[in-house]
This record gives structure tokens, sequence and C-alpha cells, in this order.
């Protein structure tokens, strides 16, 4: 008999897996949200929505629109945009597959990074992989953007820094995980920047992001990017250019292909003051050569190319160094890292005037190239 | 295995699960906010070893006293009212254990599974589950408790395995720091994360571990591998979110789960399936404190009637558990229930075992 009881008030228990259930019918997807100042109140939010009826394919039925459906709405704080949402559309926005969010740079320039992605980071439905974009362009346009390959363009925009590996000029994804990392770490850092060209989203450069008030304070672009990816180490393939004017090559392109990249910082302490070594060894191989009196097969071919490589390698990298110290007297390449690492006591001792300490540290930057092939055949 | 010699094995796995508990999420933002330096798993191998000390003293103690529990050789050692007393303090140290980790679970499934679901649910559904499986007897809990032990382990391999790629080595780096002091300091933190091989004092009763070689053994073996398995995660979690980060999450292991994707892919949200293989972890811990909690009030209050004491506990750890107000009150409460342990896994062996010592030797 009691035990009877017993299972009977069990199974009556098993009735609250109910409680938080959700039909999957009626939750509105978010995959992407962009933040901008508004027109009328203090703040505008662009909601990405997935209409999964317009998803062309598996079902093979016609599709009449947009498979995603940009929603865009202003307030006076981010949370009670989102919670607006419900006076426009049926569906309680869900942001657990949020793919990329995308910032106007106007916003990031007077408003603090941190402030921003707290609530964020606080809610537990965002990931931490999301993507972080800055953009010049206005938010709500580029996120209207027709897709290339992907069905939505907040996915594109966030897989568009998929190639990195392939090209010098592409940052590896700023996530959110990344951005509460430097922020509790105190570090500046860099947001990849998204631009409108010829009706498609591209990479552009990068926002540096400073780590006194997280604001923004200026811009990389293209070419400095590639500095910044050297000193970095994220450098995994790409290729070096020689065709620059000041290469003395103007007539012969000359363009190699990365292999393999190593960066190691090296910060010493001599007699106290720091000193920071950088040593960049890369293996290339020959691309596209145009000259044609070069012959790869006599010994020393590869001595030009060699001397060539190595000041564009580290021109390019003294250029940001020279910019980060400089001009911004910011460290966004995370030399202070490095500090940490091989020089623990230097570092807690300093870490609280590092930016300071960081604009007359000497830096010095050796490359060594090492150029392994030529490819299959060197024609004549 | 009724009436028969436990052999080392289901003790071993008992005492794991035991152990393996809430610390495996929020132990490393405890350790973090104290050591504050990228090494600080070498404090949990301080901590296991101190541990290892503290296991091998009370084997000193109930060695004396061949199958019989904690809760028996107190009164006979101490006399029966401070006797009971030690096991009063024994018992309300295993209730507020279990409360102080069904109210951590309670918290981490509100803000992660489900949370329209009051916590009073979520508690009193777990403990129920608890209330059914104790009153089936030790025997059927060690056969849960070894039925579950391979999912336990191979949940951990698949989180392990998944976040391995995301690890950033120089977050873990410098490995070699001079400065000790810190790491010391923290093995205080980390010992208590190895807290539950004393419920070796109320399993003696079966008379499992009879010389100094099979508890060794034992206690080596089950530190061993919950050192390993910490150790792991420390690495992961130091790797993944780096030590200044892992200091302002609230649930670090779950937030590294989190950081799983695999780009291309739709394969994400692999915490929810962590939280669950980790429930599972929560309920054998405090299963076998609930056990201890009964077994150790029914020996001292000589009662029959085990089912309304089982209630009893069980009421007790709901009350206990929605007692603090909040995630930080209830992180706050943890600091008495150190106390707590100290008293009870420190200093009452070691009077018990100074009193018959001192006992012996005047004779």
């Amino acid at each position: 008999m009691k035990r009877g009881t017993f299972t009977i008030l069990c199974l009556l228990l098993m009735l609250t897996g109910c409680w938080d259930s959700n039909e999957i019918e009626d939750v509105g997807l978010i995959i992407g949200v962009g933040l901008d100042y508004g027109k009328d109140e203090e703040f505008s939010m662009t909601h990405q929505y997935v209409v999964p009826n317009n998803i062309q394919g598996i079902q093979g039925g016609l599709s009449t629109g947009q498979p995603f459906q940009n929603l865009t709405l202003e307030g006076e704080s981010f949370f009670e945009i989102i919670r607006e949402n419900s006076l426009e559309t049926d569906r309680p926005p869900n942001f657990t597959h949020l793919k990329s969010l995308v910032v106007s740079d106007e916003l990031i320039e007077k408003e603090s990074v941190r402030k921003l992605i707290s609530f964020f980071l606080r809610d537990h439905e965002f990931r931490r992989t999301v993507a972080v974009f800055t953009t010049k362009e206005n938010v709500a346009t580029i996120m209207e953007v027709e897709p290339t390959k992907e069905i939505f363009p907040a996915v594109q925009i966030k897989e568009l820094t998929q190639n990195n590996y392939k090209s010098l000029e592409i940052l590896e994804n700023t996530k959110f995980s990344d951005i509460s990392k430097y922020i509790s770490e105190d570090a500046s850092f860099v947001i990849p920047e998204i631009e409108i060209n010829k009706d498609r989203i591209r990479l552009s450069g990068a926002a540096i992001i400073s780590n006194k008030d997280f604001k923004l304070v200026g811009w990389l672009n293209s070419k400095e990017v590639q500095g910044l990816k050297w000193i970095t180490n994220t450098v995994k393939s790409g290729l070096v250019s020689l065709t620059d004017e000041s290469d003395n090559n103007t007539k012969d392109h000359v363009v190699l292909e990365i292999i393999k990249a190593n960066t190691k910082i090296d910060p010493t302490l001599d007699k106290g003051e720091l000193k920071v070594e950088v040593t960049i060894n890369t293996t290339i191989r020959l691309g596209e050569d145009w000259n044609i009196e070069r012959d790869v097969f006599e010994p020393g071919w590869n001595k030009k190319i060699n001397k060539d490589a190595e000041a564009h390698i580290k021109r390019s990298v003294e250029k940001v160094i020279s910019l980060a110290q400089e001009e911004y007297e910011l460290d966004f390449l995370t030399i202070s890292k490095w500090v940490r690492i091989k020089e623990p006591a230097y570092y807690e001792k300093h870490k609280k005037n590092w930016n300071s300490i960081f604009k007359d540290v000497p830096i010095s930057v050796n490359v060594n190239v090492d150029v392994d092939g030529y490819g299959t055949q060197d024609l004549k | 295995m009724n009436n028969q010699k436990m052999s080392n094995f289901p003790i071993i796995v008992f005492i794991i699960s035991t152990i393996i508990g809430v610390g495996i999420i929020t132990l490393p933002r405890e350790a973090a906010n104290v050591i504050d330096q990228p090494n600080m798993w070498i404090s949990l191998i301080l901590g296991a070893s101190i541990a290892f000390l503290n296991g091998l003293l009370i084997f000193a103690m109930i060695k004396r006293y061949p199958s019989q529990t904690i809760y028996e050789i107190a009164p006979k050692i101490a006399g029966r009212w401070i006797g009971s007393v030690f096991n009063l303090i024994f018992v309300v140290y295993c209730i507020a254990i279990s409360a102080y980790i069904v109210r951590t679970m309670a918290e981490i499934v509100n803000y992660y599974l489900l949370d329209l679901t009051p916590r009073l649910v979520v508690i009193t559904v777990l403990i129920i589950a608890c209330f059914y499986l104790v009153s089936a007897g030790i025997e059927n809990i060690m056969a849960f408790l070894q039925l579950y032990f391979p999912l336990i382990l191979l949940m951990f391999f698949v989180l392990t395995v998944l976040s391995i790629r995301n690890i950033d080595i120089t977050n873990l780096r410098p490995i070699f720091i001079q400065d000790i002091g810190p790491l010391l300091k923290g093995a205080k933190i980390t010992f208590f994360s190895f807290v539950g091989y004393e419920l070796i004092m109320v399993l003696s009763k079966k008379g499992a571990i009879r010389n100094w070689k099979s508890m060794s053994t034992v206690l080596l073996l089950s530190l061993g591998a919950v050192c390993t398995i910490y150790v792991l995660f420390f690495i992961l979690n130091i790797g993944i979110l780096s030590v200044e980060e892992l200091k302002v999450t609230t649930f670090p292991t779950i937030e590294m789960a989190k950081s799983i994707e695999f780009q291309g892919f739709f394969f994400e949200r692999f915490e929810l399936l962590f939280l669950f293989g980790w429930i599972i972890t929560i309920f054998t811990t405090v299963v076998a404190y609930y056990y201890a909690a009964l077994l150790g009030l029914c020996t001292t209050l000589n009662c029959k009637k085990k089912w309304y004491l089982n209630g009893v506990v069980g009421i007790s750890i709901i009350l206990f558990a929605m007692y603090p107000d909040g995630i930080t009150e209830l992180f706050s409460y943890g600091t008495y229930i150190n106390y707590l342990s100290y008293a009870s896994l420190i200093a009452i062996p070691l009077i018990l075992l100074l009193i018959t010592v001192s006992r012996r030797s005047l004779r």
C-alpha cells in the first residue's frame, strides 16, 4: 500500500517536466544583432530573425521572401529594446543561436565596450562564441546585405573570418569570450571591421579599443592588420607580395606564399630595463614570379627574394609597432601577455602603469625568411 | 553482495562519486580568486595530499574498532553524551553539506536549464529521489553508483575532448613561478573540494577495510583519480578562460562548455548535455551524505522506524537549502560549512584517537 502511494506520488512529480516547455515553432530565433545610436531615442538595436518558412531547399517549397527578417527598434537601454520586441512580433526572441554582433563605430567611440558587452555576458542565453564586428556603415543597412554563399547575413559576417588562414589581411574573430578576457585583463584589443563593397559585405581592417576606457581610439587598415597578424603569431598562411614600389622591384612582381610562420616575443630585463625582441621565422614558397631572368636551378637564386621578403615583413611589423607605441600609446599587440609569462615579477609590479611603460620599451624585430621552393615548374 | 565483505572497488567508486560534485564547477573561480596564478592547479595536488593524510588519520581511529561506524565508536570512546554530541555534529555536517550542494545545483539548473521552475521544486525532486534510493539500503546505493560511474567518466571525457582545441597555451604559462605562498594558501581551499572521503567512517560497518595496505590503496586510487580529473579541468578552465576571466565567472566550467562550437555545422550548446551528466554527479554526492546523516540519526537515537527519520533528514535538507536568499549568500555560507568540515573531518577523529591512545597508555 505504502509502496503504491509512493509510486503514484513520484509519477505525479514527473508532470513537472512540462513546466518550462517552450515549443520550437514559437521561438523567434535571432542569429544577428546590430547596435547603434537611435534617431529618436538613445539606442537602436537591429535583430535578425530567422524565418524558417522562407528557407529554401529541404522541402523544395517555393520561397516568397527572404529567409530572414530584420527588426530595428529604439529605446533607452538594450534590455528594454529586447522586451519591446514583443510589441511587434508574436515570437519571444531567443538568443541562444546568436552568431554575430555588429556595433557601429559611433557607438563604441562614445560608449565603453565594457558597458555594451556586460549585458550580453551576464545573460546566460548568449554564447561565448558570438563574433563581434564594427562598421562605419549604417548597422541596419549592412545587416540587410544579401549574403553570397550563406543564407543569413549574420552567418555570412561571422564566417568571413573563416579564411583567416588564407590571407594576411583577415584577423581571427574577436569573440565575446575574447572581449571579456581582454576586459578582465585590462588589455587593449582590436575588433575586425566590415564594410559594404559593391553590395557585398567585406572585411576591411580593424578598430583599436583602448584599455583606458574601452572606447574606440583608432583604426588599422588592412595593410596594418598584416603587421598585427605577424606580431600576434596568428599568421597561418597568406601572401607576401614584393610589388611595393619601395621594394625596388616595381617591374617584377614577386608573390610569395607563406607555408609556415612563427613569431616569438621575448621580453628580457636588462638592469631593470625592459627590452622586447620579436623574432619571426617563416618559410615561404615562390608563387608568382615575373622575373624571367631568374634561374631557380642555380644555387643562390633565392638570396634577393630572401632579403626583400625579410625587409618587407620587417617594415610591416615595425609600422604597426610604431602605431602602437607612438601614435596610440596602447598595447594592442598583446606584448603584455609575454611580459607576464617571461617576466612575471616585473609584470606584477608594473601591471597598473603598463601603458606608460609600453610606449618607451625598445622593441627590436628580427625576420628570418626561408625560401622553401619554387613550385612544380620554372618556365623560361 | 549481501552480508559479504565488500571489495575495494565499490568503495573507490563510492568515494569518487561522493567527492566529485559542485567543486568541479565552482572551484576554479574560488581558487583563481585566492591563488591568482596560472599554475594554480599545483595547489590541487597539495590539497589532495592533505586530504590523503587526513584520510589516514581517520583510518587510524576506526581501525581500532573493526566493523563499527563512527556513530558507534564515538559514544564508546568519549562517553554516551559527548559521543552523541559528536555524532550530531557529524549529522548536521552531512545535512548542511547536502543542502549546500543541492542549492547550488538548483541555482545552476535555474540559470541554464529551467528558468521558470521554482528552485523548491528542483530541490524537492532531487531529494525525493535520494529518499527513495537511501531507503533501499547501502547495497543498492553502491550498485547505483557503480551503474552511473562509467557514465560520469564518459561525460568528463567527452567534454575534455571537445574543449581541448579551445585551449590557449599562453594562458597556462608561466608554469614555474617562484611564488609558493599563494599556492599553499590555495591548498586550504582545494582541500575542501576533496571532502567526501570521510564517509569511510560510515562505510566501515561492513568491515570493508581491515588493514593499512588496502586503506591506503583505496585512498590513493580514489583521491588520485579525483585529483587527476580536477587538474585536467583546471588546466582546461585556465587554458580556455584565463585566470583573470575565471575570477569573474560564476560557473567557469559551464562557461567553458559554452565555448565549444564547431564552425560550419550546427554543433552548439554542449553545456546542456554536460549539465545533465553533472546533475548525476550531484545526485551521487547527495545520496552518500544523505545516507550518512540518516545512519547517524538512527544509531544515535537508537530508532527502529527509519521511514520517519528518512523524511526528517530529507525535509531538513530542503529547509536548509532554501534558507539562503541568493547565490552570493549561498557562497558565503560555504565558509561556515568549512568550519563544520574542520570539526568533523579533523577535530572529531583526532580527539577520539587521542582519547583511545592515552587510555591505552594509562593502562
